[in-house]
């Protein structure tokens, strides 16, 4: 084997450039996609506060004081994690590769531990939509229990299915990392044999 | 910077993913990545290595995120293809000549995909015009453990195409 394969095969190489990409074009949309994802999480975080604020001050009931405090918290811990998480999502690009990989790694477990966290906020939401609903039957009487307990299971459902899909992901994206960080480190390793 | 490296960068895509809309996702995303990257260039290594290294890095976390595709087309398909390329330069290559030159490069290409991880990245470096160093700051290892995947890179493409075409 000489150079010359590599001369070759690097010309060959080079001769087979796709058609001319508009770098500038896609590098604009996809700013603009970004933009528009965490738009959605804030305009979504701004309605759970406005339907939050019309529980506690117009139905005005201890149940739906404590559903709105509940739905506060909820929106507060999404928005604390879109913030930190978009923040680390192209921080680390100028690190080389191994680097890169340890970062997206550390950042793929802290979206691990988030989602752990997620399934007991979901948990303790199940406790605080309980206690509203005893407290409606006792206030209210049963009229509108079922529609209360629809929507609570809608959204519980909901919720459950994201973290749990979103779970699964996660960890197969670790899986891939780990698995890349021990094909290079073993070849790092294996390199002056 | 983003339209002088413009075919580089589609090389690259092409070497991490053969899906073209998956391509063009990724070829976004490490386009985006560069612009947002741009203002923090300091000239402390060459502009195509700061280049070279958020794309390859883009390129990993592209892989992290997805299935890996499946391999339908083994090389004894690809041996069949094999077509006689000029290699010289020439200003104004016929068709025939320029669809010949097409296909080893689609070759080429494929051959390189198949090529472990590893490898696949310090020759993707090597055919983009990176020397020895270059390439070990890219991916944060020696300039040995370069050479050493450099070799088995290479060994491991001519068993693949089979020697010259």
């Amino acid at each position: 084997m000489t150079d010359q394969d590599l001369d070759r095969w690097t010309a060959e190489w080079q001769q087979g450039t796709p058609p001319t990409a508009d770098l500038v074009r896609m590098a604009r949309r996809e700013r603009r996609l970004l933009l528009a994802w965490i738009a959605v999480d804030w305009i979504f975080g701004a309605a759970g506060i406005v339907f939050a604020a019309w529980l506690w001050f117009v139905l005005d009931t201890p149940a739906m004081r404590f559903a709105a405090v509940g739905i506060v918290v909820l929106i507060v811990a999404v928005l604390a994690f879109t913030v930190a998480n978009w923040r680390g999502v192209l921080a680390v690009d100028r690190d080389n590769n191994l680097d890169f990989l340890a970062h997206a790694m550390a950042r793929c477990r802290a979206r691990l531990r988030y989602i752990r966290f997620g399934w007991k906020v979901l948990v303790a939401d199940l406790v605080v939509i309980a206690g509203a609903m005893l407290l409606e039957v006792r206030d209210e009487g049963p009229i509108r229990l079922l529609g209360i307990v629809l929507m609570a299971s809608t959204a519980t459902a909901a919720a459950a299915g994201i973290l749990w899909w979103w779970g699964g992901h996660e960890r197969r994206r670790m899986e891939r990392l780990a698995a890349m960080q021990k094909a290079l480190g073993a070849e790092q390793e294996s390199g002056h044999e | 910077m983003l339209a002088t490296h413009s075919a580089s960068l589609s090389r690259i895509a092409a070497s991490y993913e053969s899906r073209p809309a998956l391509r063009e996702e990724l070829l976004q995303d490490i386009a985006f990545a560069l612009w947002r990257a741009l203002p923090t260039f300091r000239q402390e290594s060459s502009e195509r290595t700061f280049v070279l290294r958020i794309a390859t890095n883009r390129a990993l976390s592209h892989l992290a995120a997805r299935q890996p595709e499946k391999v339908t087309q083994t090389f004894s398909a690809l041996d069949a293809e094999k077509v006689c390329v000029t290699f010289f330069e020439d200003p104004a290559p016929r068709p025939d000549e320029l669809a010949a030159r097409h296909q080893g490069a689609e070759r080429l290409q494929r051959a390189v995909r198949a090529l472990p991880l590893p490898l696949r990245q310090v020759m993707v470096l090597a055919f983009e015009g990176l020397d020895h160093e270059e390439s070990a700051r890219v991916l944060g290892i020696t300039v040995g453990n370069v050479a050493v995947r450099l070799h088995r890179g290479k060994n491991l493409l001519k068993q693949m195409l089979g020697g010259p075409t």
